[in-house]
């Protein structure tokens, strides 16, 4: 939004005020203190992420149950994961996880940019409400929609349904808590790359006779469409690793029925003491999202999203 | 510089932002009518929960949507007191306090090297960021653990604090990194011929103009120190030390449920992060717009 | 009075069961610390209190007692909460530091402790404070590890049912006492659109190892389930497949906790407010519901209803009619890293003493007593009957069965809990979940990891 530039469309916004030039007569000292500009992100990384990842991809390959010592038994680990009937179903849980994320929040968080867009009176107003449940802790969330949801007193008795005991509707709700909960955060980032699309190519758009859908679909989706593929591949990777709601609403259960990796995950390592198994189900879940990153990147470069 | 007496700063590039655009037609009267219905399905149940919290136990169930026949403000003082909410909540100021500075420093740092000093490497950098935020944490709760209690860590606010910083600096050093991109290079290029050190600059000249960004990356960081509860419930074991977030999830998990007074507690926890939104959502959504994530 | 805080059931300790499991797995991983109490000159008891009246009671009765009684080497308490003691403790032991006491909610963690070197052998104190005199035989033998005594129980659990007599009388009902009455009862109150039995494992999870515990003990029963903890049976064999399928249609019927997925939604408060409302017949839980139950009757509870126990009765023809389930609740043990080992074992051995003390503990701070000989006389008369007459009937039981958090080794245990959803949710068979048993059980018996049986 850096003044003129910032309302160009940005689908393709290669233009960076003078930066290209100059990266080449950088100083060796000048790298020197980019790099130690790093120092604390590289200290505290290593520590807090590298170093546990690089030991749970050795745990991976043992039998360790986490109380002493285990052993090297090389990919048994990830061979037992493949006949592995929770893991599986697991799996499964995460795909619609995913889906249900793909779908509904991006549409709410999409329409809801669009028509706030639109509007000039009471756009702020309507943000906060928005953004509102993005600020409540998933314990307190979760509190909210056990009250909403009690199948004696809430809307389970209205609908005559058990939400989060039935095992056929559990998952689904506890998708929709968590859409809840972030759909706000969507409509925020949605709104702010909207309002960077030239009022130009809508204009030139109405008086072409465009309504609002037409508008929406050939204007609007396509300026912000580096904003939205990043948004759908942050919610890939999140869907993959949601675990909190999960977690405190339904710990998986009925019967495994809202079982997703991380959970599994969590359980075979704490409760199972099944530690190596558990560390290569999270590599598994690793490798998953850095396929999903790298696959993100190499588009952006091959499409020059950003210079 | 304080973070104050930067928002009165008045130097600032941007333009006003255009809230409507203008040229369209605004939503009708179903464009309106949806947003009001989203935005009852965002704040409803909310509106509900604050319902619960002026109730009685025995209205709850006699009345469990509607307003409260009259406010109960007992529950508030009895939540308080029960859930251990004072002690909470100083605690998590400190780890929310900390965890900001913290990861404004380490991000702050690492998305100027990248963004301004052409960081040697800077394109494996940010691979390796993107793939480090987006790992399953659970995985590393065993081998951190052992790390804690080796180095005294464990049981500190300390320790959760790095643990914090950690896990949500790389997503800031993009998004500052993202924001840093947008700023015009004229900026510092005259302070550096002027013989400015880079820190100086960073300080100086950056820093002020980054103001939307970094208090993006301060209200994100923040809201996720202050609701996180599984490495909090993990590393820290006094009762003297737990955030709010622990000690909600102990009360609501407690023998003793009380729908009314998981309200009231729930409210409590939840208005710190409101009023900071509050405050800071005008610049939050300003810095989102300049960032990556919007471009 | 025990060393185990107050309350502190198996429930109470799990009951952020992945926090503490997560705690026990990470315990297990870590070094270094401090020595335990610090200070040489005294002991460190860790405690938790389910009331300032039930710490009052303990600082009075028990630590000032025995610190008036063992000057030179005093206990000092250290007060925790239930939610995380057990993650506390471990946690803290895994760092080399850790109370004196090392405090256990049942057998379950003591083989993994015994294994990482935390508690200290018994032995020697057993024979020399004449331990095995006093406490009963079968809890003492929950506590010995590989041959090893490392735990003294500190107090024993076992299941029942609660009801509501009004509720009873006024449908015209009698206490069951085999499964014809029971199913009679049941059958008629679904009808009537009634809860048969209030139950759910919202709060807890791990519920689902009482019902099944219950289900093996009365309907498979108690000869069954100790064969096959011997080995000479199988699980898999029709006599439990049989009983998880009558077990499985109770469920499927509605008949525990109104319908299949209310049962997961179901928590404790509720289920004991639907016995007082009269909207539910019965309640099976374990002798920690003693402690539970009180608020959600009489003036507290805001209603004019009362509560009453009975046993669970046979639930098949051939199976006694006075089974009671033995549990272990909590463990003492000491930990191996204590200076003053001698004043850990004078502490524990001062709450296994003074049978009286221990039914006031009962009578004044809902605590349960250590599985010593105690008899009538050593409960105080202001005792509430219905309390000391259950504690009475279950430790003169001529039947006993066997809980599985107490008899079963950790694995079997584990799928009991997972699989039991399962099969209520029509996932499993009866025969599969059985044949499940059978497959976790093998191996671990033959490890050796089954814990020990009484006589």
């Amino acid at each position: 939004m850096t003044a003129p530039t910032a309302t160009l469309p940005k689908a393709a916004p290669a233009t960076r005020p003078g930066s290209r030039p100059r990266r080449r007569r950088v100083s060796h000292r000048t790298r020197l203190v980019a790099w130690l500009f790093m120092l604390p992100l590289v200290a505290s990384n290593v520590t807090v992420i590298l170093w546990p990842a690089v030991q749970s991809v050795y745990y991976s390959f043992t039998d360790w149950s986490g109380v002493g010592s285990g052993q090297w038994i090389g990919f048994d680990n990830y061979t037992r994961m493949l006949g592995d009937e929770e893991f599986k179903s697991a799996l499964y849980h995460n795909l619609i996880w995913t889906a249900v994320s793909l779908v509904v929040p991006m549409t709410l968080g999409l329409f809801g940019a669009y028509l706030l867009s639109r509007v000039r009176r009471y756009q702020v107003l309507f943000r906060l409400a928005y953004f509102i449940p993005y600020t409540v802790a998933t314990v307190v969330s979760a509190a909210v929609w056990q009250t909403l949801l009690s199948p004696d007193n809430g809307l389970g008795s209205v609908f005559g349904v058990n939400f989060l005991g039935d095992q056929d509707l559990a998952l689904g709700t506890v998708a929709m808590v968590n859409t809840w909960a972030f759909w706000g955060f969507l409509v925020v980032i949605f709104l702010a790359s909207m309002q960077s699309v030239n009022p130009a190519l809508y204009e030139a758009a109405a008086l072409d006779g465009a309504g609002p859908f037409r508008q929406f679909v050939s204007i609007t989706l396509p300026s912000i469409r580096p904003t939205l593929v990043f948004l759908v591949v942050q919610t890939i990777i999140w869907s993959f690793l949601a675990f909190d709601f999960v977690f405190i609403l339904t710990q998986g259960g009925p019967a495994g029925a809202t079982d997703v990796l991380s959970t599994l995950l969590y359980r075979n390592a704490f409760a199972n003491l099944e530690a190596g198994y558990a560390s290569a189900i999270g590599v598994v879940m690793a490798l998953f999202t850095a396929i999903v990153v790298i696959t993100y990147q190499v588009l952006r470069r091959v499409r020059k999203w950003e210079a | 510089m304080s973070a104050i007496s930067a928002l009165t700063r008045p130097k600032r590039l941007r333009a006003p932002r255009v809230a409507g655009v203008s040229g369209r037609r605004p939503a009708g009267i179903g464009g309106w009518a949806v947003l009001l219905i989203l935005a009852l399905f965002a704040v409803g149940p909310l509106i509900i929960f604050v319902f619960a919290a002026f109730k009685t136990q025995a209205e709850l169930v006699d009345n469990p949507f509607g307003p409260p026949a009259k406010l109960l403000w007992s529950n508030f003082a009895d939540a308080w007191s029960q859930a251990h909410m004072g002690r909470g909540l100083a605690n998590s100021a400190i780890l929310v306090t900390g965890t900001v500075v913290g990861t404004l420093i380490i991000a702050g740092l690492a998305a100027y090297a990248m963004a301004r000093l052409d960081l040697p490497g800077g394109g494996s950098v940010i691979l390796y960021l993107l793939v480090s935020s987006a790992l399953p944490m659970q995985m590393f709760l065993v081998p951190l653990f052992y790390i804690w209690t080796q180095t005294g860590l464990y049981d500190t606010k300390l320790g959760l604090i790095i643990i914090y910083c950690a896990t949500l600096s790389p997503f800031g050093t993009l998004l500052l990194r993202a924001f840093l991109l947008t700023l015009p290079r004229e900026l510092e290029e005259a302070a550096r011929i002027d013989g400015a050190g880079e820190l100086r600059i960073a300080a100086r000249v950056i820093l002020p103009n980054a103001l939307p960004g970094i208090l993006t990356v301060a209200l994100i960081t923040a809201l996720a120190a202050y609701n996180e509860f599984l490495f909090a419930v993990t590393f820290l074991q006094s009762d003297a030390q737990m955030p709010v977030s622990t000690s909600f999830f102990a009360f609501q998990q407690s023998y003793v449920q009380n729908d009314v007074l998981i309200a009231a507690a729930g409210l409590i926890m939840l208005l710190p992060m409101l009023a900071l939104f509050l405050v800071l959502q005008r610049r939050f959504v300003e810095g989102m717009a300049n960032t990556g994530m919007a471009a | 009075m025990n060393n185990v805080p107050s309350g502190l059931s198996r429930r109470n300790l799990l009951k952020l069961s992945g926090g503490t499991a997560l705690a026990t797995f990470l315990a297990s991983c870590a070094g270094g610390g401090d020595a335990p109490g610090g200070n040489s000159g005294k002991i460190v008891v860790w405690s938790g209190f389910a009331s300032k009246e039930a710490e009052n009671w303990f600082r009075t009765n028990t630590l000032e007692a025995f610190n008036k009684e063992h000057p030179a080497v005093p206990a000092e308490l250290s007060v925790k909460q239930f939610d995380n003691f057990e993650q506390q403790q471990q946690t803290a032991l895994a760092a080399g530091s850790g109370p004196d006491i090392v405090a256990a909610a049942g057998p379950g963690p003591l083989r993994e402790y015994a294994a990482a070197g935390y508690l200290l052998p018994l032995d020697d104190y057993a024979k020399k404070l004449g331990w095995n005199d006093r406490i009963l035989g079968w809890a003492m033998k929950t506590g010995v590890i590989d041959g090893k005594l490392v735990a003294l129980p500190t107090n024993y659990e076992s299941m029942q049912i609660f009801y509501n007599p009004a509720t009873m009388s006024q449908h015209g009902w009698t206490f069951p006492k085999t499964r014809a009455e029971f199913e009679a009862i049941c059958r008629e109150a679904k009808a009537k659109g009634m809860i048969p039995v209030s139950a759910g494992n919202a709060d807890y999870k791990n519920a689902n190892e009482w019902h099944v515990s219950v289900f093996l003990n009365h309907i498979a029963g108690p000869d069954a389930v100790r064969q096959a903890l011997k080995g000479e049976i199988k699980f898999s064999d029709p006599v439990f497949v049989d009983a998880m399928e009558q077990a499985r249609k109770y469920f499927v019927d509605g008949w525990w906790g109104g319908a299949v997925d209310r049962y997961f939604t179901n928590t404790f408060p509720q289920q004991y407010q639907q016995l007082a409302k009269g909207e539910a017949v019965f309640n099976i839980t374990g002798t920690w519901g003693l402690g539970e139950i009180g608020p959600f009757f009489g003036k507290e509870g805001g209603n004019d209803a009362e509560w009453a126990w009975g046993a669970v009765p046979s639930l098949r023809d051939g199976v006694p009619e006075d089974v009671w389930e033995l549990a272990v609740g909590g463990t003492n043990s000491i930990n191996a890293k204590s200076k003053n080992p001698d004043a850990a074992a004078e502490w524990i051995d001062f709450n296994m003493s003074d049978p009286k003390r221990q039914g006031r503990a009962l009578a004044e701070a809902n605590e349960p007593p250590p599985p010593i000989a105690m008899t009538e006389a050593d409960f105080p008369a202001d005792l509430d009957k219905r309390v000391s007459s259950l504690f009475a009937a279950f430790s003169s039981a001529t039947h006993v069965g066997y809980t599985t958090w107490t008899f079963f080794p950790p694995k079997t245990d584990t799928y009991i809990i997972e699989g039991w959803e399962k099969l209520i949710t029509g996932k499993l068979t009866a025969q599969a979940y059985c044949q499940g048993i059978a497959d976790a059980f093998g191996p671990e018996l033959a490890a050796g990891v089954v814990p020990p049986l009484p006589d």
